[in-house]
Formats: structure tokens, sequence, C-alpha cells
């Protein structure tokens, strides 16, 4: 078994090991000299048999001790193949007798199959050594390098020692192009004088480096190579020799250095005086300062902590009797500072609560601020008109300019006084049928209870362009809803005014009725007498004509009119966008009814409140499709 | 040791369908990783068999009788009749090789394990696993290398069909049924698979040196 073979192979290592290591390749011209010597005289033997490229092969033979047969001829090479094919000894194919040589040329030569030598003197005496046996592959040594030279690299720092780039060439004999061989390459180096050898390991490259060579001393340096993966090496190469004196160059370049280095000293000193002469303006540069807070008219010391008590007096109004407008002299030094207004507004003054809208404190009005001129003569509404404090400048006759002027410029009260003085007209108070027209104008009034988004509910000829408040309507309804809880009496008074007020509810306006807006000419619809806003469809007739009969009675020619149109369906007040729901067959478009249908509730509503409500029924393209007729 | 010189060839996955995003190789890419690959196990073989003899007995398969199990593989004997041989032969001749040496080795690597002298056979049984794998991993890559050189025209389809009973050689067979490997000297054994490694890596340099014109052999 495998198993006692190998260990009774051990065995006799153990017993045998130091004669092992020497006939690791088992030729007998391998084996010590010496150790033969000693023993028997010798007799004819193989001294080498080498292969430089693996294609051919010589062996050298000596005659030993018998030197009667040392003449050329008296022994004769026979080898054997020991391939399938033949079995016989075959004698030498070339001798150089010179050379007690035998070469085996390239027909003669096959790698990889087991050759054995033989010496056959004249006198039919065979020397033969089992251990002259080989194989092709394994005898191979292959010549030295060529074109062994030499390069300096890197110095060191110290400039006394340096490394070499030694590169070589592969020897020509050996086919390393086409792959037939492969070797691997070893430097050995010494100093010129020394007797050890440095070794360098053992690499397959054509070139290596020699690190740490000394300045002024001489190198000498050879190589020599193998196959890979065999042991056997060729010759060493021709011996070159290194030496690099010294290099005095270094020694210019350290004043170049002491200048530099004291150059750049200097440079940073001088940086560093105008950093520290120019420290307030640097320091302003890159770090601006952050601003506090600063309130006007607040000395900023009341801000910091613990200070909350006269804070607050401040704030309230005390002291100086409330924020004056002009600042105290606090930050005069800085025009950049802004300051956070205050309001302080006395709420008594202000007219409304929820009446108040946002819109006029978005104009950027305030109350002290705006004044009635002129015009607020004219703005004081008849209380047998409205019965109330209303806003509404109902009975004002269409001016066109002015109305323009003033539905168009809510936030501009304070420029134009006349303009917005519609109210200079006389009032006339007892027509029925109001002026479909509503116009906003005038004091300031009127502007706090504008939204500031209204539907145009006119446009004069002349061009100008009339608001209908409708989201006031409601509060006005809400508020007339309340009113007939209480006051049953005024009922039919409210009614009237709920429907006059309902009046004023237009929708588009074209006053030269051309283009498009024929087809659409909006009436406006009255509601019937009924305070409750039915629900239903309002058309909206294109004819003018058609209405025309109703409203001969006006004074007003215009072709929105028809309080009284027997034609009209309504009764919900119109939205201010109202979503268009269908055309009927005679092209007038049917309105959704508004959203707010039920009975509003009562609050008080903000009147911006309510718009949010009115996208409600936006048209989109599939509806839009079921318009068409 | 001369194990750390050699180099260490690093698998990449040759792709077969051509995937997006992977890199296929050139003839060239492929002679040079297998060559390397044989070179390697070259190497590891020659030391093996170097340490076999160093430790135990000089085999004497040069002067006996015996022989290798891939005696019958006719293989050309030099340069000139390697290069001779034809792309077809050559390429026949290493795939035939390589196929008679995985078995063998694996049975070496197996009852190498199961010594008991753990000391000279836990370094060899493993190195005897490598062999075999990188045995397996060559013949694998000759083989792609062979489909590439038939789909560049230089191969004609013969080479193609690889069956075990052409390529593993009769005596192997008797060898195997035997159970022979078994009882055969792993030095011997070594000595065998030294050469056979070394005639594939220089048969391998042959090819590519015959194959690829740029090379200028």
């Amino acid at each position: 078994m495998a198993v006692s073979l190998s260990s009774s192979k051990l065995l006799l290592f153990l017993l045998i090991s130091p004669l092992g290591w020497l006939s690791s390749t088992g030729f007998a011209f391998l084996l010590d000299q010496d150790h033969k010597t000693s023993s028997a005289p010798l007799e004819p033997h193989f001294t080498d048999c080498i292969s430089r490229d693996q294609e051919t092969f010589r062996c050298w033979w000596s005659p030993g001790s018998l030197h009667n047969l040392s003449a050329p001829g008296a022994l004769k090479v026979f080898y054997l193949k020991k391939d399938s094919f033949s079995s016989d000894w075959k004698e030498c194919p070339e001798y150089i007798h010179s050379n007690r040589e035998c070469f085996f040329d390239v027909n003669h030569t096959s790698v990889w199959i087991p050759y054995c030598m033989q010496l056959r003197s004249i006198n039919n005496m065979t020397y033969f050594n089992d251990n002259d046996c080989f194989t092709v592959e394994n005898i191979v040594r292959p010549d030295p390098p060529i074109s062994l030279n030499w390069t300096e690299q890197n110095v060191s720092p110290s400039g006394l020692s340096y490394d070499v780039m030694v590169n070589w060439e592969p020897p020509p004999s050996a086919d390393v192009g086409a792959g037939w061989m492969r070797l691997e390459y070893q430097i050995h180096y010494r100093e010129r004088n020394s007797t050890n050898w440095v070794v360098l390991e053992i690499q397959r490259h054509t070139q290596q480096t020699i690190y740490g060579l000394q300045k002024g001393k001489e190198y000498e340096v050879h190589i020599r190579s193998r196959m890979q993966a065999f042991f056997k090496f060729g010759e060493f190469s021709e011996s070159i020799f290194i030496q690099v004196t010294e290099i005095p160059i270094k020694e210019s370049s350290s004043p170049l250095t002491l200048v530099f280095v004291f150059g750049i000293a200097g440079i940073l000193i001088l940086i560093m005086l105008i950093v520290v002469s120019q420290q307030h303006r640097l320091i302003m540069a890159l770090l601006p300062p952050v601003p506090a807070p600063k309130i006007k008219g607040i000395d900023p010391e009341l801000l910091k902590k613990g200070k909350m008590d006269e804070l607050n007096f401040m704030l309230s109004g005390g002291g100086m009797g409330g924020l004056p407008t002009y600042a105290p002299d606090f930050y005069q030094d800085e025009p950049w500072v802004e300051f956070i207004e205050v309001d302080t507004k006395d709420p008594d003054t202000g007219e409304k609560d929820n009446q108040g809208s946002d819109t006029q404190r978005l104009l950027g009005l305030s109350q002290p601020v705006i004044t009635n001129r002129g015009c607020s003569n004219s703005l004081s509404f008849p209380s047998e008109v409205s019965g109330r404090p209303s806003s509404y400048n109902q009975n004002l006759p269409d001016q066109d300019t002015l109305m323009l002027m003033a539905t168009l410029l809510p936030g501009q009260t304070e420029d134009g006084g006349d303009s917005f003085c519609v109210g200079e007209r006389a009032v006339e108070p007892e027509r029925e049928e109001r002026p479909l027209i509503i116009t906003q104008t005038g004091g300031p009034q009127t502007w706090v209870n504008t939204d500031f988004y209204a539907q145009v509910s006119n446009v004069m000829p002349s061009g100008g362009v009339v608001l209908s408040p409708d989201q006031q309507l409601r509060i006005q309804e809400c508020s007339s809803a309340t009113d007939e809880e209480t006051t049953k009496k005024g009922k039919e008074e409210t009614d009237e005014q709920k429907q006059k007020e309902l009046q004023f509810q237009l929708v588009v306006v074209d006053p030269d009725g051309s283009g498009y807006a024929t087809e659409i000419n909006v009436q406006h619809i009255t509601p019937l007498p009924s305070p409750v806003p039915r629900e239903g469809y309002q058309s909206i007739l294109p004819e003018p004509t058609e209405t025309k009969p109703a409203a001969t009675g006006e004074e007003n020619q215009s072709p929105y009119v028809s309080p009284d149109s027997p034609q009209s369906q309504f009764f919900a007040p119109v939205a201010d966008y109202t979503v268009v729901q269908e055309v009927n067959s005679q092209h007038s478009l049917l309105l959704n009814p508004p959203p707010l249908e039920s009975p509003l509730p009562c609050l008080p509503q903000h009147p911006l409140k309510s718009l949010p409500a009115m996208p409600v029924g936006y048209i989109t393209p599939d509806l839009l499709g079921n318009l068409s007729p | 040791m001369y194990l750390e010189l050699y180099i260490r060839v690093g698998t990449a996955p040759i792709c077969a369908y051509g995937h997006a995003g992977c890199h296929i190789p050139s003839l060239a890419d492929l002679f040079d990783r297998v060559i390397q690959q044989s070179s390697r196990m070259h190497g590891i073989s020659s030391d093996m068999h170097s340490e076999y003899e160093q430790y135990l007995f000089p085999s004497k398969n040069l002067t006996g009788k015996w022989k290798c199990h891939t005696y019958d593989i006719v293989t050309p004997d030099g340069k000139e009749n390697a290069q001779m041989l034809g792309h077809e032969q050559l390429t026949k001749v290493i795939l035939r090789l390589l196929e008679a040496w995985w078995d063998p080795l694996s049975q070496l690597h197996q009852s190498m394990s199961q010594d008991q002298n753990q000391d000279l056979n836990h370094y060899s049984s493993n190195k005897a696993l490598e062999m075999s794998d990188m045995v397996q991993e060559l013949r694998a890559g000759v083989v792609k290398m062979a489909e590439k050189m038939k789909s560049l025209g230089v191969l004609s389809n013969s080479v193609g069909s690889i069956h075990p009973e052409t390529l593993v050689p009769s005596s192997a067979f008797s060898f195997y049924k035997r159970g022979e490997f078994n009882l055969m000297d792993p030095n011997d054994l070594l000595y065998c698979f030294r050469r056979d490694s070394n005639k594939v890596k220089n048969y391998l340099r042959i090819l590519q040196c015959t194959t690829l014109s740029e090379l200028n052999c």
C-alpha cells in the first residue's frame, strides 16, 4: 500500500539523509569529485552534459585515471534514447575530439525523452553508470544575458548613496521570443575589493534596481540566467563596473534655499504687520456685525433681559404717549438699520371690528393717515335709503369717469380727492329702480368694507368699470335676516331693500354690445321678492331686446337691465364666479346656483372668507364638451 | 522554494454568451491566461517533485522499465516538431495530456491526505489538491481557447468534440481499472506529472506563437 511504502521510505530517508540531497538530479557527474577520488581508480566517465537552448546538447567525457585511453578515438560514446521506438545504443552523432565532446544536433535531440550515455573503449570495455541518464530539459543551462548596462537613479538627500537600474538582453541562443525557453535572472554584485558577492532576488524581467550604492566606490556586477522552474544556472556574464563620483552641483543650491527661506520669512512678517495695523477694517470686512433687534422708539437696552416692565410700558403707549413717529436718536448713525413698526392704533377708532377688513391693512391704510377730504360730506348716506350705516352708495347715478377711477383704484384714496366724490351729485332717494351700477366710491368707509377682490359690475361706455360687492351683499343679507326677526315692521322695507341690493349684481358687461360679449350679454337677474334665495338656474339672456320692454321705464338704457324680466326665473344671488352649466337651445348660458344656497349662516362672515367658496364649479374640459350645443 | 516567484493567476469569468458589461477576452488574452496557468502548474509540480526527491530516494524511472501512464500519447519531442505539427494536432495533444492527469492527481491527493505522517504530507497533500484543481482549470481554459480559435477559423471543428475515451489513454484506463494509481510511487507520479506539465507549457507557447501572427515568431 502507498501508506506502508511512504513510511518505509521515510525510515530509509532518516538513515541515509546525508547522501540524499546530493542526488537531486540523479546525475553521476554532479556528485562530488573528491568523494570519488578517494575511492577506486577513476574510470572513464562523463564529466558533463549541457544543453544551451533545449534543442541541442553536448556531453564531455574524461578518460579518468586510465591515461592510455586518452588518445582520441580510444573511447566511444554511445547513447540510448528511451523512447518507444528504439531501445538500442547508438554512437555519438558528432565527435569533437579536441574537447572530448559529443555534440547532439537538432535532429538527434529529443526533449522529454530519457537519454543514457555510455563510454565504450576499443577493447570492448563499457563504462556505464546508472546515473548517466537524463532528459534534455533537465540539463539546460542558458547562456548568460548580453548587453548588460546600468543607469543612475535616485540620489539620496545626503548625496552619499544612490540607486542603479541595471538592464540587459536575454541570450540570443535561447529562443525566448517563441516561448520555447522562459528565463529568469539573478544578479550578483560586490565592491571592487570585496570577496563577498551580494546576491539579488531572482526575477523574470530584463531589468533590476540595485539600491544603496555608495559614491566614490566601484562595484562589479554580473548576471546569470536559468530556465523557469528548473534549477541549473548558466554561466555568469561579463562583469560591468559601476562607479559614481561626487557631484558638486548640490552645494550651490544651498545659498538659494537660504535666500528663499529668508525671503518668505520677510513676506510673512510684512503680512503680519499689515494685518495688525488694519485690524479693525479687516474685521469689519471679514466679519460684518450682525444686526441686533431694533425697534423704532425703543431703547435697545430695554430689550435686554430683565426689563420687561419698562418694555411693556413703552409698548402700551405710556410714557411718551405711544410710540411717536419720530424715533429717538438711537440709530442715526446707522442708516442701514431697519425698524419694525409697531401698530399702536386705538381700536375704538376702527370702524367695525369685523368690517375692518384685511384689505385696508393690506393697502397700507391706517386711520390716522387717511383723511376725509372733500368728499366726506357726499359720503353721508341718506339714511332713509338704506337705513343702515351701509357703506353703499346706492343712489348715486353713474358718473363714468369718476366711477372708473373710484372702482379701479381702491388704494389711492388719498390721491384723487375729487375723483371719488361721486357723492357730490344729488342723491335721488326716490328712485325705485336703482341703476344697476354700483359705485364703490370715495371715502375710506367704503373702502373699509370693500373686498380686495371685487366683481366688476359694469363697464361704462366711456370705459369705466363698476364693481359689485357681492360678498358684502351676503353679509348684508345675513344682517338683514337677523333684522327681520327683530324688526318685522320694516319687513317690507327690508325686502325691498334687499331686493334692491340684490339688484346690484351684475356679471359681464359690454356697453358696445359687440363681439362675443353680445352673446353673453348678461343681464342682471333680479330676484323675486322673496327673502329666501331659491335654487335654480339663472339663465343669461343674450338678447338685450327681450328685456328691453321691461326696462323702458328706466332711465338707464343699458342693455343689461331687466329687473322684472318675465323670463327670469331665479332668485338666488349670483355669485361672483358662477359656473356655466350648459347652454340651452336659445344660446343662453345656464349657470350653477351659487354655492351658498341654504340660508346663510348668519355669522359675521368675513368678506374675504367667502372667497374660497367661489371656485366651486370651475368648468373642466369635460364639462366644456357638454356645453357645446 | 520557488513558489513565491510565480505569478498568481487570478480567475475571471469568461463570458460565454456575451453578456453586457462582461469583458470578452481576446484570443491573445486567453493565451496569456492559459500560459500563465500552465507555467504555474509546472512550477508547483517541479517543487513537489524536488521535495520528494530531496526527502526520499531518487526515482529509478529513468533506467527502469517503468513508464508514465501517458506514454502512448504521441507528443512532439522538439521545437521544430511541435511547430510542424499544426494547430489542431497540437491542441488535441494538449487536451489529451490534461485530461489524463486529473484523476491520478486527485487520487494522489487522497493517498497523501490519508497518510499518517502529517508533517510531510500535510503540505504535500495540499499541493496535490492544488495541482489537480489547476489541471481542471487549465483544461477548461484550453477548451475555451479552442472554441475561440474555432470561431476565428484557426481550428477546424474536429477539435471541438472531446470524448473521454479518446483522450484518456488506454494505459491509464488500465491503471485506473486496476486501481494502480494508488500503488504508484508518488515520486514516479510526480516525475511524470512534472514532465507532462512541462510539455503542456511548451506546447502552449508554440501554439501561441504560431497562432498569433503579431508575435513574429
